[in-house]
């Protein structure tokens, strides 16, 4: 199976999410290898843990992030901060078939949200709270966003389904510092975050959800090897943010902003919108075209991609061209 | 507990700086660079024009930082 095309396919994207808890379990079973000489009951619990993967658990995104928890205690020597780690690889629920809407603020989503502060790294110090009629509200909008995707772009709609086991609703405590409107992190396969005061519309959350959800299916295809092999020190403008990133976000965003076309060019096609509908999602998809090729720009000029990141960039970029040209395969 | 030494080339996530130059020299320190992995891909949606996020992201990246009501 092609895991980097760029056409959308849902069972593609079974396939990386089954991937990425395979090689979850792998890593655990090298972690527990490698620590039986420093504590034989520490190693044995932990390929507890890769067993009970490799015989077909699934888990919810913290567990991700909970293993590079536990690798980093593992690698300090800091036995009980392994131990708190594994116990929560170990005490997580199976995650649930139907998508999780969790929200800062919640007593029971109170150690996601630590966690996500804490592995982000950043000046982000806490959330503040969405409330839970603010939550079901986001769900509602969420499920017209998705209905919304199914109609323009099934197959599109199907695979982002499938990647997106969880949304955090979360907003910045202080928005005139700091602001978001979504966000994933590598750690935390199968999250996504959305900060609901900025979706006003169904239309908006559908571009989001390809935005953010693409974010993933890159994660998901970047077990190997990196997509770029710029240093991160290399720092280049964006196409969209105004501070300068490194070239891997500059992928990232070059590679989002052709997905988001590709849902924006369907919407605007598709009969179920109004007529004014259409026209906005015109001028996004219009918008997202013209950042895919500032990104791809910088690319071109500046970019060392591995084999992996020139093949998903490539078909990235072959869509592209097809869908200017009016043939383009539909979503 | 006597720290381990796994092989980064093993483990999911670390293996995509493993083979880069410019992060050998992070893996192979214990203190402090081994958290440098958490660099890696580390997305944030961002926005055109209009909002955008900040480091949800790479240790020593730059951060959104808002003027007003936009991120400049």
């Amino acid at each position: 199976m092609n895991l980097t095309g760029f056409q959308p396919n849902a069972a593609r994207a079974r396939v990386l999410d089954a991937r990425m808890h395979a090689e979850l379990a792998a890593s655990l079973g090298h972690l527990a290898e490698v620590t039986a000489s420093a504590d034989a009951a520490l190693a044995l619990d932990i390929e507890a843990e890769a067993s009970r993967l490799s015989a077909g658990r699934r888990v919810p995104a913290d567990v991700f992030a909970a293993y590079f928890i536990l690798t980093e205690a593992l690698i300090d020597g800091d036995e009980a901060a392994a131990r708190a780690a594994l116990g929560r690889i170990a005490a997580a629920p199976e995650r649930p078939a139907e998508r999780t809407i969790h929200r800062a603020g919640a007593p029971e989503d109170d150690g996601l949200v630590r966690t996500l502060l804490a592995r982000q790294g950043g000046p982000i110090k806490s959330f503040a709270a969405v409330t839970a009629e603010e939550a079901a509200a986001f769900d509602t909008l969420l499920k017209d966003a998705f209905a919304l995707l199914s109609a323009a772009a099934p197959v599109l709609a199907e695979e982002l389904s499938i990647l997106l086991r969880g949304v955090l609703l979360a907003r910045p405590s202080d928005p005139a510092v700091f602001n978001f409107d979504g966000a994933s992190h590598y750690q935390f396969w199968g999250l996504v975050m959305l900060n609901p005061d900025h979706m006003p519309s169904t239309l908006k959350l559908a571009e989001t959800l390809a935005h953010e959800v693409s974010h993933m299916l890159l994660f998901g295809m970047t077990v190997d090897e990196p997509l770029v092999l710029n240093p991160d020190e290399e720092l280049f403008a964006s196409p969209l943010r105004e501070d300068l990133r490194p070239m891997d976000g500059i992928f990232h965003a070059t590679y989002v902003s052709a997905r988001m076309t590709m849902a924006m060019t369907a919407l605007a096609a598709c009969d179920a919108l109004t007529e004014a509908d259409r026209d906005a999602a015109r001028r996004m998809a219009e918008t997202d075209r013209r950042n895919f090729e500032a990104g791809d720009a910088v690319i071109r000029d500046h970019g060392r991609l591995s084999a992996t990141g020139a093949e998903v960039l490539d078909a990235a970029r072959d869509w592209m061209e097809r869908a200017a040209a009016g043939t383009a395969l539909p979503a | 507990m006597k720290s381990i030494s796994p092989d980064m080339s093993k483990l999911l996530g670390y293996r995509l700086i493993a083979g880069s130059e410019a992060a050998e020299a992070r893996i192979s320190d214990k203190t402090g660079d081994v958290k440098s992995p958490v660099r890696i891909s580390d997305k944030i949606g961002t926005k055109t024009g209009a909002v955008k996020t900040g480091p949800m992201t790479m240790i020593g990246d730059k951060t959104g930082i808002v003027k007003g009501d936009k991120v400049v």
